[in-house]
C-alpha cells in the first residue's frame, strides 16, 4: 500500500489571485535588482572612463524604468501589510485608511526629498 | 421530477496506485451540504469512497478537503450556489492514503513545536492558589483558541507545500496563544523552539492561511506577531550571552 505524495507543481502560483501577487511582489525585488546593477555598470565605467557625467542611453533609461517600477510595485504591497501587522489589531477599514495615509506620505516625503536635493 | 447535482470525486486506489476522477450524480436537497453529498454517495452509490467526518457542524475539522480548488469544510459548504459540477478533492499538501483521507502526522508532529501547554503544575511545587484570568486576559488569547486543527490552513500554505519541515499555521497561531496567555510559565523555551530553522522565520506571508481558515483564528498575523517576539527574544538572548561572558 503507497501513499500518493502531493507535491505543488510549477505553476502553484496561478491558481489563485493572492499567490499570483505574491509572486510579484517577491518578483519585483528583480526588477529593482536590474535597475541597481545599471546603476552600478554606470558608476563603475564613469570611473573608466573618466568622466563624471552619468550615461542616458537607452538601455540605461530602460533598465532605470524597470528599477523604479519594481520599486513601486515592492513599496506598495510592503504599505499594504504594515497595518496588518501592527502590534495593536486594528479595523478593517482602519487598515484601508492607514494604507494610503502610509501612500501618501511616503510620496510626500520622497517628492520634498528630491526637490531639496535638486535645490543644492 | 428530482433535480441532480453532480459531484467529481478524485479517487486513489492505494493498492493499484491509480488517481483518477470519478462523476457522480444524486438528488438535489435543499440545505444539502457537500458532506451530505458525499455521504449520500457512499450509502447509495459506492460504499468504498473513503472520507473522514464526524460532527456535521464545523467544529471537530475531520472533514477539511479542496472543494471547487478551494481547502474548506465539506459540512459547512453548500451544494447550492457552488459551480457545478462540484470537484471534490483530498487536501494539498498532505500524502493520500486513500481517495479523500490524507496522511496529517508530520503536520500535527509540528505541534509539538509550539509547546502547547502552560506547564504549571512542573513549576509550581503545589497548586493551593487560584489562577486568576481576567475576562481581559481571556480575550487576549479567543481568536487563536478557536483553531480545530482541521488543516486547511496547512493545506493552503505554498511555503508548507515546499518544506513540509515548515512549523506551519496552526502550529504558530497555537503557540502564539500560549504565549499570550497569562498562564504562560516557559515562553523562553517556547519561542527558542519557534525561533529554529524551520520555524516562524520561513513565513512569507501570503496571507492563503487565515482566508481558508473556517474558525478566522488569522494565523498569518499571528505568525507575522511571533516574527517580531522571536527578533526581541533572539537580540535579548545575545545580549545576554555577552554580559554573561
Amino acid at each position: 500500500m503507497k501513499y500518493l505524495e502531493q507535491k505543488p507543481g510549477h505553476f502553484w502560483w496561478t491558481k489563485n489571485h493572492r499567490y499570483t501577487l505574491y509572486i510579484i511582489r517577491e518578483f519585483s525585488a528583480v526588477l529593482i535588482l536590474i535597475g541597481l546593477i545599471s546603476i552600478i555598470v554606470n558608476i563603475v565605467w564613469n570611473n573608466v572612463e573618466g568622466t563624471k557625467v552619468m550615461s542616458h542611453s537607452a538601455i540605461d533609461n530602460i533598465c532605470a524604468g524597470i528599477g523604479l517600477t519594481g520599486a513601486i510595485i515592492h513599496s506598495l504591497t510592503w504599505l499594504w501589510v504594515m497595518p496588518k501587522i501592527s502590534p495593536i489589531p486594528l479595523p478593517k477599514a482602519v487598515q484601508v485608511i492607514s494604507y494610503f495615509i502610509l501612500i501618501i506620505g511616503t510620496t510626500t516625503v520622497s517628492i520634498l526629498g528630491i526637490f531639496t536635493l535638486l535645490n543644492k | 421530477m428530482a433535480k441532480k447535482i453532480s459531484l467529481k470525486i478524485r479517487r486513489y486506489n492505494p493498492d493499484t496506485q491509480k488517481s483518477h476522477l470519478e462523476e457522480f450524480e444524486i438528488p438535489e436537497k435543499k440545505g444539502m451540504t457537500v458532506l451530505d453529498a458525499v455521504n449520500h454517495i457512499k450509502d447509495t452509490q459506492d460504499s468504498t469512497l473513503a472520507h473522514r467526518w464526524s460532527c456535521r457542524m464545523g467544529i471537530c475539522g475531520s472533514c477539511g478537503t479542496i472543494i471547487n480548488g478551494k481547502p474548506a469544510l465539506m459540512c459547512q459548504t453548500f451544494c447550492e450556489g457552488n459551480k457545478t459540477p462540484i470537484t471534490v478533492e483530498p487536501l494539498r499538501n498532505f500524502p493520500v492514503i486513500k481517495d479523500l483521507i490524507v496522511d496529517t502526522d508530520n503536520a500535527m508532529e509540528h505541534f509539538r513545536t509550539a509547546m502547547p501547554y502552560t506547564d504549571i503544575i512542573n513549576r509550581h511545587a503545589s497548586l493551593d492558589k487560584e489562577m486568576i484570568q481576567t475576562p481581559k486576559q481571556r480575550k487576549k488569547i479567543e481568536q487563536s483558541s478557536q483553531c480545530i486543527k482541521c488543516m486547511l490552513c496547512y493545506s493552503a500554505c505554498p511555503v508548507v507545500g515546499h518544506n513540509p519541515n515548515f512549523i506551519g499555521p496552526a502550529a504558530s497561531a497555537l503557540a502564539y496563544r500560549y504565549l499570550e496567555d497569562n498562564h504562560d510559565e516557559i515562553p523562553n523555551e517556547r519561542m527558542d523552539s519557534l525561533t529554529q530553522k524551520n520555524g516562524v522565520w520561513q513565513c512569507s506571508f501570503i496571507g492563503e492561511c487565515s482566508v481558508v481558515c473556517p474558525k478566522k483564528v488569522d494565523p498569518a498575523i499571528a505568525i507575522q506577531r511571533l516574527k517580531t517576539m522571536g527578533v526581541l527574544h533572539v537580540t535579548k538572548a545575545l545580549i545576554t550571552k555577552k554580559r554573561k561572558k
